[in-house]
């Protein structure tokens, strides 16, 4: 099957198995190496990317049902304004993130400050339970994660002035 | 030019022609292979027993572990063959078209063991040993007994094993893995494909998590990757998945412990019997259980320990080292212990441990490297237990919940409060004589444009170690961080060395460091750069005795009507010497807290059915107070290491136990366990 979507804001049509896993597809086809391929089974938070802007574990999405989307990992996220944001605040916060579970951690708190005003410490620790890595500990991940809120709805503040 | 750059992590290696390969395991644990049948293809390249060209097993300590089975199988999904192909879907459908008849035997359990069959090793020791200031005791005495069982343990780093092996033109064969002992893999691969050592370079890759439990395993896994390379002259990546990761990789050794204290008026003697379950090779050396249990229970000052090891064989994967090598679940078996003896004694926790702490005078006539240093450590133990004691209100908080628990004898409703107190020591002493010969090597070099490049024998362990040798270069030698450079670990490139698992090693190398900085800034004003300094130490010849002390006090609240356990508190004290970055001291701190409590919170299920859970983000919350005191004015810096996980579970089963009103056997508790409780407070 042609499969035709939007990768890192990006036209494409690719002839694919659209039964296959959207993260094989991603690695092998397009090289995008930081979408890691580890559980198959959408546990480990790994493989995660954003799909319209929601992150989603792609080792558990068929490549077919992202026709028409746009698909976001890492390699296209970190040109945005975001990404600057998101990575100076966990530096700021002591929070050293790994290779490994860098994309999906990334992109998880991307969805966080961009869908919540304000955020309380369960709704960090429940959205970061789907990324199961144990590089870094999760008090400096929380306070990188809320200096990003801060600094991310400053911004958007100062945008809409 | 150094190489420090980032690496790829196994998983994303790739290389023209490179084959990916995948193991087909035995689907029985115990029994024989009568007949394999084997599809035709040219498109997948089949790696077995007699495919070796070398030596068909690896070595590590006594053992050796097959590389694959020959015909009879002994453990859960021992490796029959190695399936190597330019294509996933081709393995998959040569997999799928596999026939195998064979024989099945009844597998080797650890909760019933088969005395003839399984026992493979037995120790006795008796401390002092008769004859030698032995006293007999005297009088009635009070008994106080204990079981414990701890489940298997699977560290739940997030990257599974993996290696790449790349035939060179030369002969050579260069291989991409992470390992906590390159040279075990540099010297297993050359040995498996009959090659002399020299020719293999191990270059350590991206590492996402902790080293855990990568001793001994990746050089299983390389090896069997470079059959297939050396078999085909071609790149091969073996990559497990995570399933096959959690389900056939080395865990901790599960044991089983027994203790009984006898208290007499003036006399104390205690009695282990540990069983140790090994899997199906014996990779564990008795030295270290030994050291264990005589070192915890010298420190409480009985007057006599008797011990009792075996090692059991069966048919799980060979166990391996994780955490600190079970010691930081003895240590807390033994602490638990300790606390109901105290507790038989109508004393408190705390009450007890300073009322039994041992003497300096005392226990002279113990042969044990460490008493002199556990004795001089003695008011660094005292000031941390009492610091907890205070920053927790454990006194207080103890005796009203003493006082709650016995005054609601009879009712099991309602939530129930409990606190627990738990100690726990490190010291910088190698456990295993065998390994204590190792070097450590490190070769400084001061270039001309000013910028150091550090070559070390040691893995380092993530990001923290390179933080803290940067920051001790940087001190000395005035150099920016930016301008130091740490080398990517490759066998060819630094002398041998021993696995990385011990906190004297990371101790002993900032030690080595420091001197060869401080040689380096001599020279600096006399002699041209490049200056290049190479300095080597032997393990056993690095200061000894200098023992870490930890006391932990944990709170919990226990629902009986949703059996759930909420922790209300957790606090530390911790004696570590000094300490080069707090803020590094504490993530490992916090880390190894949710560690813990996840083991306790996740059972690995039973031994026939394994089962993984991942509860850690619950703990994210809870609140945790960690205080650092130098008693003993330390001059150097103790790695706190996996000291969590010794002093996180003792403080936690006796917080819970205090909150249920009953014992607990089990580490981790299972569900199960609280119905059992229940229908017994109801009977």
């Amino acid at each position: 099957m042609i499969l035709k979507f939007k990768l890192n804001n990006k036209h494409i049509s690719i002839e694919t198995d659209p039964s296959g896993r959207l993260s094989t597809l991603l690695r092998e086809s397009f090289n995008m190496l930081n979408t890691k391929e580890n559980c198959y089974n959408g546990h480990c938070g790994a493989c995660t990317v954003l799909i319209n802007d929601n992150p989603v574990p792609s080792c558990v999405i068929p490549a077919f049902t992202v026709k028409g989307k746009n698909v976001v990992t890492l390699e296209g996220f970190r040109k945005t304004e975001e990404y600057e944001i998101i990575n100076k605040s966990l530096i700021n916060a002591g929070a050293d993130i790994c290779g490994y579970c860098r994309q999906g951690r990334i992109l998880v708190i991307y969805s966080l400050i961009n869908n919540n005003m304000e955020l309380t410490d369960s709704q960090i620790y429940k959205a970061l339970s789907g990324n199961r890595c144990e590089c870094t500990d999760f008090k400096s991940l929380k306070k990188g994660i809320k200096l990003a809120l801060l600094t991310y709805n400053r911004k958007k503040r100062a945008k809409l002035r | 030019m150094i190489q420090t750059q980032k690496q790829l992590f196994i998983n994303d290696f790739y290389r023209k022609g490179m084959l990916h390969a995948e193991l087909y395991r035995s689907p029985i644990e115990k029994g024989e292979i009568l007949n394999l049948f084997l599809p035709e293809s040219s498109d997948v390249t089949v790696i077995d027993y007699n495919s070796i060209p070398g030596k068909k097993e690896i070595p590590f300590f006594k053992s050796g572990i097959p590389l694959f089975a020959d015909k009879k199988i002994k453990y859960r999904g021992e490796p029959l063959l190695l399936l190597a192909s330019d294509s996933f879907d081709k393995i998959a459908d040569f997999k799928k078209k596999i026939e195998i008849e064979y024989k099945l035997n009844s597998s080797l359990r650890f909760s019933t063991i088969d005395e003839e069959k399984q026992i493979v090793a037995r120790d006795e020791y008796l401390y002092p040993e008769k004859g030698k200031n032995h006293k007999e005791p005297y009088g009635e005495s009070l008994v106080s007994e204990d079981s414990f069982y701890s489940e298997e343990y699977h560290s739940r780093y997030c990257e599974p094993n993996g290696a790449v092996v790349i035939p060179e033109k030369n002969g050579s064969f260069t291989v991409y893995t992470v390992s906590q002992w390159p040279d075990h893999v540099k010297k297993s691969v050359a040995d498996t494909i009959g090659i002399s050592h020299s020719k293999v370079n191990v270059i350590i890759t991206e590492l996402s998590s902790p080293l855990e439990g990568r001793i001994w395993y990746p050089s299983l896994i390389a090896s069997q990757a470079a059959i297939a390379a050396a078999a085909v002259n071609k790149p091969v990546k073996l990559f497990l998945t995570e399933n096959e990761n959690h389900r056939y990789t080395p865990r901790q050794f599960p044991f089983r412990v027994k203790f009984i204290s006898e208290i007499f008026s003036t006399y104390k003697i205690i009695t282990a019997k540990i069983d140790i379950d090994s899997g199906a090779y014996q990779v564990i050396d008795r030295e270290l259980l030994k050291k264990t249990i005589t070192s915890s229970a010298l420190f409480y000052g009985y007057d006599r320990i008797i011990l009792d090891i075996r090692i059991v064989r069966t048919s799980k994967p060979p166990m391996s080292f994780i955490s600190s090598f079970n010691f930081t679940h003895i240590l807390s078996a033994f602490e638990i212990h300790a606390t109901n003896t105290g507790k038989k004694l109508s004393q408190n926790p705390h009450e007890w441990r300073i009322n039994n702490l041992f003497s300096k005078e005392g226990k002279k006539s113990y042969n044990f490297p460490d008493l002199k240093s556990l004795q001089n450590s003695r008011n660094s133990l005292k000031e941390t237990m009492n610091k907890v004691v205070v920053i927790s209100d454990f006194l207080r908080k103890h005796a009203s919940y003493e006082l709650q628990r016995k005054t609601n004898k009879y009712s099991f409703s309602g939530k129930k409060r409990g606190i627990g107190i738990s100690i726990c020591f490190f010291n910088n002493d190698l456990p295993v004589e065998s390994l204590n010969k190792s070097k450590l090597s490190l070769k400084l070099l001061l270039d001309s444009k000013g910028i150091l490049n550090i070559y070390t024998s040691t893995v380092p362990d993530g990001k923290y170690n390179y933080s803290i040798w940067k920051n001790i270069a940087s001190e000395i030698l005035g150099i920016n961080k930016e301008d130091i450079k740490i080398a990517i670990h490759e066998t060819a490139k630094t002398p041998e060395s021993s696995p990385y698992i011990f906190s004297k090693e990371i101790a002993g190398f900032s030690e080595l460091l420091k001197k060869s900085c401080q040689s380096i800034q001599r020279k600096r004003f006399r002699a041209p750069l490049p200056i290049e300094i190479k300095r080597t130490v032997s393990l056993d010849k690095l200061k000894k005795g200098d023992i870490a002390w930890g006391a932990s006090v944990v709170e919990v609240e226990f629902d009986s009507m949703s059996l759930e356990t909420e922790i209300k508190g957790i606090w530390n004290c911790i004696d570590c010497g000094k300490i080069m970055s707090e803020p590094i001291i504490n993530k490992k701190i916090y880390s190894g807290i949710i560690d813990s409590l996840n083991w306790l919170s996740s059972s690995s299920g039973s031994e026939e059915v394994l089962s993984y859970s991942d509860n850690s983000w619950k703990f994210y919350n809870v609140p945790i107070t960690t205080e650092y005191v130098n008693a003993n004015n330390l001059p150097r810096s103790l790695s706190p290491g996996d000291m969590p996980l010794g002093l996180i579970p003792g403080a936690y089963y006796y917080a819970l136990k205090q909150a249920i009103g009953n014992d607990i056997a089990n580490i981790p508790f299972k569900e199960s366990g609280f119905y059992n409780i229940i229908k017994k407070n109801d009977t």
